[in-house]
């Protein structure tokens, strides 16, 4: 089975089991409509606050469906399959991570600058806002893979996938948020923004070896 | 060959009994050293050392604070070692130091952040300020949390320990960019309060307290530490017998 | 006692709880090892005695 096969059955069965992005894209409309009625509509309130609404909307949508990541692959023993025909498994959870991210991530920051305009945040953020999501959100759903990875054997790991998981993506919050922050105030944001591609580079060098050592040590 | 006719210390610990053995040896004079040590640690930080001129008596808190935020970072230091004996060498023994010291640790961080809350409210006049130390060790305490947590999650020991051992590593690689990404955070966030825990200057009469407190709870985590692998050994027995019982039942 | 937290300055009540609240927290991870090495060493020596006699 080629990469590209691989990524085109992730695609088509994340559309199919309810999980493609048109649905991710939905769960952030809800959940910044949300937010005004929690906050009450002041605009310059939410405003100040819409970069951190939107980085944490990021974090639930790669949150959701993480636990379902590997499970199947597991239980069909897609996983074993490539253990023993020596085909490198980083490569398929790299494969299976760009497949989530294409479904939650991508169409987040896409959408980031239209959901940026109704929650009243400064035009000048608006490009910087995408290109933050655009870049921290891989690292998200790699950390992510890590966490799914550990918990793929439990039935019910998903409350415990976002305890593992959260604590390690606050220096992608921190960068992003910050990165959106230094914008609006008409500040250069070179440096979150190296600090951002530093730790997605990162972690895309070590989540899915990280993942792979999981779940071979997870069998013998 | 040779290694072969002599195992080293090392392996040799791999063998419950001989590190049931050793165990003995090392309890009784841990246990004394822990008392000595939080006794005459406690003497210098109530009657042996001044007052800060800046913080006033306050200052005593930080001989129970600073060290247990070494403890904790220490005793993740040492579960990481454990999950490379786990992972590479497959050394059992490792397994259980792991699981025996997670609660340990997750102890040393909570006493950091409560007494560091407690030293907050008069210098700082909140219980709770976003300080980037004091958010760190927050962090920390979480990890320690989801470690315990999977510990709890996977039920055949082994494998457990395995997944832990993994997560641990993924901690140890976080754990600077964690620091820094706080520490950067906090110095763009700068907030009026000019005072800082544990601050640059910190007189000589007060490390003998601070070293001799610290050498309390490193005895202390060892002596726990000690109990509670043993605990697990005891366990991982009892689990053992009652498989065998159970095949003995089976018609 | 109050009269030795009062010795500690304006905050001394401060410092009695913060190593009060450390005494607690190092009292329950002591009393929680030993208490679970006490059972696990009793549930052992049940499960050896039944399989003996």
């Amino acid at each position: 089975m080629s990469f590209a096969a691989i990524l085109r059955r992730e695609l088509i069965l994340a559309r199919r089991t309810g999980a493609g992005a048109e649905l991710g894209l939905v769960f952030f409309l809800i959940l910044i409509s949300v937010v005004p009625f929690a906050l009450g509509p002041d605009q310059r309130l939410i405003g100040r606050i819409a970069p951190a609404i939107l980085w944490i909307a990021a974090l639930l949508s790669t949150l959701l469906g993480l636990d379902r990541l590997l499970q199947a692959d597991e239980d069909d023993g897609i996983v074993d399959h490539f253990l023993l025909s020596g085909t490198p498994l980083v490569a398929l959870l790299a494969v299976k991570a760009l497949a989530h991210w294409l479904v939650t991530g991508l169409p987040l920051a896409l959408a980031a600058p239209l959901l940026g305009v109704m929650l009243a945040i400064e035009p000048a953020a608006m490009l910087p806002l995408a290109l933050s999501l655009l870049i921290g959100t891989p690292a998200l759903t790699l950390i992510g893979l890590v966490g799914a990875a550990l918990t793929v054997s439990l039935r019910r790991g998903g409350l415990l996938l976002s305890i593992l998981v959260l604590p390690l993506s606050i220096p992608t919050l921190i960068f992003g948020v910050t990165l959106v922050k230094e914008a609006a105030e008409g500040r250069p944001f070179t440096t979150p923004l190296m600090l951002l591609c530093a730790v997605s580079l990162m972690m895309l060098a070590v989540a899915p070896a990280g993942a792979a050592a999981a779940l071979k040590f997870a069998r013998n | 060959m040779e290694q072969m006719s002599r195992p080293s210390l090392w392996l040799r610990l791999a063998n419950p009994a001989a590190f049931n053995t050793l165990a003995r040896w090392l309890l009784g004079p841990l246990v004394v050293l822990t008392i000595a040590a939080f006794g005459y640690g406690l003497y210098l930080a109530f009657a042996a050392s001044p007052a800060d001129y800046q913080q006033g008596e306050t200052v005593r808190i930080m001989y129970i604070h600073v060290p247990a935020a070494w403890l904790s970072l220490f005793v993740y230091a040492g579960m990481a070692v454990s999950a490379l004996g786990t992972l590479v060498f497959r050394h059992p023994m490792a397994d259980v130091a792991q699981k025996a010291a997670a609660p340990i640790g997750a102890g040393f961080t909570l006493i950091c952040l409560v007494t560091g809350s407690i030293w907050g409210k008069p210098m700082w006049g909140t219980w709770w300020e976003w300080d980037a130390r004091l958010t760190s060790v927050l962090i920390l305490f979480l990890l320690y949390l989801g470690i315990i947590a999977l510990w709890r999650a996977i039920e055949e020991p082994a494998r457990a320990a395995r997944a832990v051992a993994i997560l641990t590593l993924v901690g140890v690689v976080n754990l600077p960019i964690i620091k820094f990404s706080v520490d950067w955070w906090y110095t763009l966030h700068q907030p009026a309060s000019v005072f800082r825990m544990g601050g640059p200057t910190i007189h000589p009469t007060m490390l003998a307290p601070l070293f001799v407190m610290a050498l309390g709870y490193l005895a202390l985590y060892l002596v726990l530490l000690i109990v509670r692998m043993k605990t697990e050994l005891l366990e991982r027995r009892i689990e053992r017998l009652q498989i065998l019982a159970a095949d003995g039942e089976r018609p | 006692m109050n009269a030795l937290i009062a010795s500690l300055g304006p905050h001394g009540g401060y410092i009695a709880a913060a190593f009060g609240a450390t005494g607690l927290i190092l009292g329950f991870l002591i009393a929680m090892s030993l208490l679970a090495h006490r059972d696990a060493a009793r549930r052992l020596a049940a499960l050896e005695a039944r399989r003996k006699p």
